[in-house]
């Protein structure tokens, strides 16, 4: 056995909480090394001092004055009354969670509604078909808005089955469930740990 | 540690909770001395300690409905004070006192160490109190609350890791560091 070890031991020993077999080792190194000795006996004179003086006596009329002052705010600080569960805190981490996965999925969600209707239209046809027709270059913006791109809508609307309707709204509302979950669990973890002494 | 039974204890509780003024008073009493001396240890001055020692108080009585009463109430309190004094550190934002605060405290402002002692030996105790405290405000907040926890409550490393919900070997380490670094500091008072 090192001194290094030994010194953990010694800490074991004066703190009552050696092992049998340690406490054994240790005696033996204690036997030959007169370092750990000496240190032996300067952490029990150490010891001496913690356990006596540790303690700090408070001003005499410190009791009264604490009882009395927590005693005073028992109204704001009542044992009895419960919190209601909707306090003002409650509700601003829910809105600021909502709000922040709200704005991360809308992402992710039109994302994936865009890549599932690209790989279902046929894009590059029905510009070509609605462009070639009617457009060119002395054409206003309005009658652009009126004529192509209503066209290019119309095209895009008409290629879209219904069962890809339902499986977009299905990932929508799986989405938006999500997000409320998330928010209730991270509201009632904050809430947790604001309140946790 | 075990100064009062945990039936007693429950009945303290219960009759606080009941609005039984006196019984916190009671309760007070009981703890006060503890409590001051790990909030004096932890932030090293005597105004700055009965704020917190206040601040536990007035933890334990806004959560003594949530005490158990089938569980002993010490390491209950013990833990308010612990997550208490935690974070007003870290509200405070001060990890250490500077030195030549502690040593330029003002007399009235000193903690009482012994009220039966001689004013000689009042001296003595009062010098190695002082480089005790110095030696303790320079050890880290973590190190600094096992140590404190273990000499004014006597308790043992696994009930300090229950306590502060860190793993026992941690605390060990935590606890020869201190000590060798108090050691270290109060070398001539050994």
């Amino acid at each position: 056995m090192n001194c290094e070890t030994a010194l953990v031991l010694i800490y074991d020993l004066v703190d009552g909480e050696i092992l049998p077999k340690d406490e054994i080792l240790l005696k033996e190194h204690l036997a030959i090394c007169q370092h750990c000795q000496t240190t032996l006996k300067s952490i029990e004179k150490a010891e001496k001092i913690y356990k006596h003086e540790i303690l700090v006596t408070p001003a005499p009329d410190s009791v009264n004055t604490i009882t009395k002052q927590v005693l005073e705010n028992k109204n704001v600080f009542s044992l009895q009354s419960k919190k209601p569960y909707w306090s003002t805190k409650r509700i601003v981490y829910y809105l600021g969670t909502m709000a922040a996965s709200f704005a991360a999925f809308i992402y992710l969600a039109g994302s994936l509604i865009i890549v599932n209707l690209a790989s279902k239209i046929d894009l590059t046809s029905a510009i070509s078909n609605t462009s070639s027709s009617n457009f060119n270059l002395d054409m206003s913006f309005s009658q652009f808005i009126e004529s192509d791109l209503l066209n290019l809508l119309s095209t895009i609307t008409n290629n879209i089955s219904q069962s890809t309707l339902l499986k977009d709204l299905a990932i929508i509302l799986f989405l938006v469930s999500l997000q409320f979950t998330i928010s209730y669990l991270f509201t009632q973890n904050k809430i947790k740990q604001d309140n946790k002494l | 540690m075990n100064e009062i039974e945990p039936t007693f204890e429950a009945k303290l509780v219960e009759r606080i909770l009941k609005g039984d003024e006196s019984a916190f008073a009671e309760l007070v009493a009981q703890f006060h001395k503890r409590i001051y001396s790990i909030a004096y240890r932890m932030v090293g001055n005597v105004s700055e300690a009965e704020d917190l020692c206040q601040e536990i108080f007035l933890r334990l009585y806004q959560k003594l409905s949530q005490y158990d009463p089938n569980l002993p109430l010490t390491p209950w309190i013990c833990r308010i004070a612990s997550n208490t004094t935690i974070n007003y550190l870290k509200r405070r934002g001060i990890k250490t006192m500077p030195l030549e605060i502690m040593v330029n405290l003002k007399e009235k402002e000193r903690p009482i160490a012994d009220e039966h002692a001689t004013p000689e030996q009042a001296m003595i105790v009062e010098n190695r109190d002082k480089k005790l405290q110095s030696a303790i405000m320079e050890l880290p907040e973590n190190y600094r609350l096992a140590f404190t926890l273990k000499y004014v409550e006597n308790l043992t490393s696994e009930e300090i890791s229950e306590i502060m919900n860190i793993p026992r070997n941690t605390i060990k380490t935590w606890l020869v560091r201190a000590r060798e670094a108090l050691r270290g500091k109060l070398i001539n008072e050994l």
